[in-house]
C-alpha cells in the first residue's frame, strides 16, 4: 500500500483484516483521511507472530519478531496504530513498541466526528482488547447510546478455537447474542467482528466499528 | 515455587467461564487444566482455551495460567502433538510469512486465531 | 466397567474413563487426592436413579459433585463414578413463596432470576456454590445471624437412596454430604429482598472493645451480619492495621446509607482470603469460638501472627495458615476455649474429630438404612 501524506502514525492492521476483511482497513483509512492524520502503510507482508506464540510456536514467533522488528524499526514512523488486540498487546508488551488501538486513535479526535445517529446499540467488548473507554468514546461521540452487554465474555474465536473447536466456538458466540437486547452490536476487534457476524442470528446486526461511519 | 504451584483448586476460575457454561465440564476450566499441568499431562485440551484472563480475574493467587498452558502448547508442539488446523496455519506462517499464505479473501475458508 | 451403559443412558460426550477427566476430577479444594473410576455428568432424574441401582449392583462408589469446591475433601473419589450435576441446572418453577430447583444450579444465578425476592442463604463465592453443593453440607451465609444456613430454607428435597430409592424428604437430609443419598430436586423457600440496608463500619485497638460490641449487637435483629477482620489480615489486604467490624443492617441505623459505599466495603472484604492467600496463607480454617472466649481466641491469632477474618457474628472465624501442620496447635486451642472444629466447611474427610459422638451415633444408623451397600460418597464424614 501507498502511504498517504506524510507519516505521522503507522497503520498496521494485522492479518485478520489484511486477508480476510481488507474492507475494514479501506474504511478506516477513510476516516483517517477525513480527520486530516497522516497514515503510513508497510509495503512488506509482515506478521507480528502473536498466533504463532499463543499456539506455542515459540521459535517461529521469534523468527517472525526479528523480521518484523527490522522492517518496524526501518519505518520512519514510530507511532503504530492496529485494529487487532492480539497485535496491539504482543507489539506493545513482547516488542516494546509504541502501540494504540484504532478506537484509541479515533478517540481522541472525539469532538470532530460528526453525529449521525439517536439510535441503541451494543458493544462487544472483546476480552482480548482491554480498552474499556475509547471504543464507548467513540460512539457516543457520533450519538449512540450504548446499552451494556450484562459482562464480558469470549466469542469463542478465541485462543486458537475458531479453528481448533468450530462447532464450540460457535455455540460461545451465540452466548453474547444471548445478552444483547439492541438490534445492532458493534465489535471494534476483527477477529471477533469476523466470528460474531458469521454466527449471529437474523435479529441482531453486527457491526464493525468503521462501519457505522459508511452513512 | 513453580507459578502453577500457586494454584490452590479453589474452583473460584469457574465464575464466569464461558466454556463451563457451554461444556458442563470441570475439563475445560482453569483450575482443571491447571492439574493437568501438575501432572505434567500434555492433552488435546490445552488447544481448547481462550488464552486470555477473564476467569483469572477471580483468582486468589494470581496464577498466569494463560502463559501456563501456552508453555504446554509449546510442549506439545515439541512432542509433535499440536493440531492440524495449527499446523497448516503455521506452515502458511514459514512460507509465505502470513497465516493465509497466498489465498486471497474469497478463497479464505478458515480463520486462524 | 461397561463404558456403553453409560453412553446408552447419558449419551456419549456425558461419560469419560478419560485420563484428563479422572485426574481432574479426582481432588477437590482440599487439594486431597483420591481416584477416580469415571465420571459422568447427568442431566435428569431418571439418569441419576439408573446409575445408584447400577453402581448398587456393582458395588461400586458413587461421588455426588457440584462445584467442587469442598475445603474438607467432600467429594474426593475412592475408585469412585463421579456423578457431576453442573449440567443438572434449571430452576424449574419460581412461585411467590418458593422454588423447586435442580441441584447444579448456582446460587448467583438463581438470585438473578428471582427479581423482587431473593434466596438469603448467600456464601462467600455465590457465583461457584451450586444448590446441591450447598445442601450437602449445609451452608452457611454471610446473613446466617439474621436467616440461619441452608437447613432453615430448605422445605422438600427429591432424593436418591444407596437402596436406589427415590422419595421426596424435608430438612432432615441437609447436611449430610452425600452420604445418604443424591439430591436431584429441591425446593426452597424464599423471601422480599432487602431493599433498605445501612453499615458501620468500625475500627478497634482494643480487642475487648470489639468483642463487647460484638456482643451488644446478638439480640439486635436488624443486624445481620457482622464481619470481623483482624490486623494480621487487615496489613495483607494493604488496609490500616486494626481490628475491623463491618456490620451490614436492614435498617437505616448504620452510618453508611450509600449502597455504592455498602458494596464496596463488601468488595474489599470478600477480596480478604485472595490478599491473604496470595502470601502463602493458602489454608483456611472454621471454628466456631463461643463469645465468651472469643478475646482469647483474637489474643492467640495476634500472638501467632494468624491472618484471620469472618463472621464473628456467628462466631465462627477463618484463620488462615501456610500448611496443615500448623492447623494442630489450632484444634487443641479450639478444643481448651469449648469450641467447636468444622463449623462451616463440613465434615468430608478432613474434619471427622469436629463431630460429635451423638450424631456420629445417628449418621451411622441412618448411614446402614438409607445406604447399607456403602455405596454413596464412601469415606466421608462418619
Amino acid at each position: 500500500m501507498a502511504f498517504l501524506k506524510s507519516k505521522k502514525f503507522l497503520y498496521f492492521p494485522g492479518c485478520v483484516v489484511t486477508s480476510v476483511l481488507p474492507e475494514i482497513s479501506e474504511n478506516y483509512e477513510l476516516i483517517f483521511n477525513k480527520l486530516n492524520l497522516d497514515i503510513y502503510r508497510i509495503s512488506q507482508n509482515i506478521c507480528c507472530g502473536s498466533i504463532a506464540h499463543s499456539n506455542g510456536y515459540t521459535k517461529d514467533f521469534e523468527n517472525l519478531k526479528e523480521r518484523a522488528t527490522e522492517i518496524f524499526l526501518n519505518s520512519p514512523i514510530k507511532n503504530i496504530v492496529t485494529n487487532s488486540s492480539n497485535c496491539l498487546w504482543t507489539l506493545a508488551t513482547k516488542y516494546g513498541f509504541k502501540v494504540q488501538h484504532v478506537t484509541q486513535l479515533l478517540a481522541k479526535f472525539k469532538d470532530k466526528l460528526p453525529v449521525m445517529y439517536d439510535e441503541e446499540v451494543s458493544y462487544y467488548d472483546a476480552p482480548d482488547l482491554k480498552i474499556h473507554d475509547a471504543p464507548r468514546e467513540v460512539l457516543q461521540a457520533i450519538g449512540f447510546d450504548i446499552i451494556e452487554l450484562e459482562k464480558n465474555i469470549i466469542c469463542g474465536a478465541e485462543g486458537g478455537m475458531i479453528q481448533n473447536v468450530p462447532q464450540l466456538s460457535i455455540k460461545l458466540a451465540k452466548e453474547v447474542f444471548n445478552m444483547c437486547n439492541t438490534k445492532k452490536l458493534i465489535v471494534a476487534d476483527p477477529l471477533a467482528y469476523y466470528h460474531l457476524k458469521k454466527n449471529s442470528p437474523k435479529n441482531i446486526q453486527v457491526l464493525e466499528l468503521s462501519e457505522v461511519f459508511n452513512r | 515455587m513453580a507459578d502453577i504451584d500457586k494454584c490452590i483448586l479453589c474452583g473460584l476460575c469457574r465464575q464466569d467461564s464461558s466454556l463451563l457454561k457451554i461444556t458442563g465440564k470441570e475439563t475445560v476450566t482453569s483450575r482443571g487444566k491447571a492439574i493437568l499441568i501438575k501432572k505434567g499431562i500434555l492433552d488435546k485440551i490445552f488447544f481448547i482455551d481462550p488464552m486470555n484472563d477473564i476467569t483469572v480475574a477471580h483468582c486468589p493467587t494470581n496464577v498466569e495460567i494463560t502463559e501456563e498452558i501456552r508453555k504446554q502448547r509449546e510442549k506439545m508442539v515439541e512432542h509433535g502433538m499440536e493440531t492440524k488446523p495449527n499446523r497448516r496455519m503455521i506452515e502458511n506462517l514459514r512460507d509465505f510469512g502470513n497465516p493465509y499464505g497466498e489465498q486471497k479473501k474469497q478463497e479464505i475458508k478458515e480463520v486462524f486465531s | 466397567m461397561n463404558l456403553t451403559w453409560f453412553e446408552k443412558l447419558v449419551g456419549k460426550e456425558n461419560v469419560s474413563d478419560e485420563i484428563i477427566d479422572k485426574e481432574i476430577y479426582s481432588t477437590d479444594g482440599s487439594q486431597i487426592k483420591g481416584r477416580t473410576d469415571k465420571v459422568t455428568w447427568v442431566t435428569e432424574t431418571k439418569q441419576v436413579h439408573q446409575i445408584v441401582l447400577y453402581a448398587r449392583r456393582i458395588k461400586k462408589s458413587v461421588v455426588p459433585r457440584g462445584a467442587g469446591t469442598s475445603l474438607v475433601g467432600s467429594v474426593i473419589p475412592f475408585d469412585s463414578i463421579i456423578v457431576d450435576f453442573t449440567k443438572m441446572n434449571k430452576i424449574e418453577s419460581i412461585a411467590k413463596d418458593h422454588v423447586i430447583v435442580q441441584p447444579g444450579v448456582i446460587l448467583k444465578d438463581l438470585n438473578k432470576a428471582l427479581k423482587n425476592k431473593f434466596f438469603p442463604i448467600i456464601p462467600e463465592n455465590s457465583s461457584v456454590h451450586t444448590i446441591g453443593g450447598m445442601c450437602g453440607i449445609n451452608s452457611s451465609s454471610i446473613y446466617e445471624k439474621r436467616f440461619g444456613k441452608m437447613k432453615n430454607w430448605v422445605q422438600e428435597v427429591e432424593m436418591i437412596d444407596g437402596n436406589g430409592r427415590l422419595k421426596k424428604y424435608g430438612p432432615e437430609v441437609i447436611g449430610t454430604e452425600g452420604i445418604l443419598g443424591l439430591i436431584t430436586k429441591i425446593k426452597l423457600k424464599i423471601t422480599d429482598k432487602i431493599h433498605e440496608k445501612s453499615m458501620d463500619l468500625l475500627k478497634f485497638n482494643k480487642i475487648e472493645e470489639l468483642v463487647e460490641k460484638v456482643a451488644s449487637l446478638k439480640n439486635n435483629k436488624e443486624a445481620i451480619a457482622i464481619e470481623y477482620i483482624n490486623p494480621t489480615a487487615s496489613e495483607l489486604m494493604d488496609l490500616e492495621k486494626k481490628h475491623y467490624l463491618i456490620i451490614e443492617y436492614i435498617d437505616l441505623e448504620g452510618e453508611i446509607k450509600d449502597n455504592k459505599e455498602i458494596e464496596r466495603i463488601w468488595n474489599i472484604k470478600k477480596t480478604a482470603f485472595a490478599k491473604i492467600a496470595s502470601q502463602e496463607f493458602t489454608i483456611m480454617e472454621d471454628p466456631y469460638i463461643p463469645i465468651y472466649n472469643m478475646a482469647e481466641f483474637l489474643y492467640w491469632l495476634e500472638e501467632k501472627g494468624i491472618p484471620c477474618f469472618g463472621p464473628i457474628g456467628i462466631s465462627v472465624l477463618h484463620p488462615c495458615f501456610k500448611d496443615r501442620e500448623s492447623i494442630q496447635e489450632l484444634n487443641e486451642t479450639v478444643k481448651k476455649l469449648n469450641g467447636n472444629l468444622g463449623a462451616k466447611f463440613g465434615i468430608g474427610l478432613l474434619k471427622k474429630e469436629a463431630l460429635n459422638e451423638t450424631t456420629k451415633q445417628e449418621l451411622i444408623r441412618l448411614k446402614q438404612e438409607f445406604d447399607p451397600s456403602k455405596i454413596l460418597n464412601t469415606g466421608k464424614v462418619i
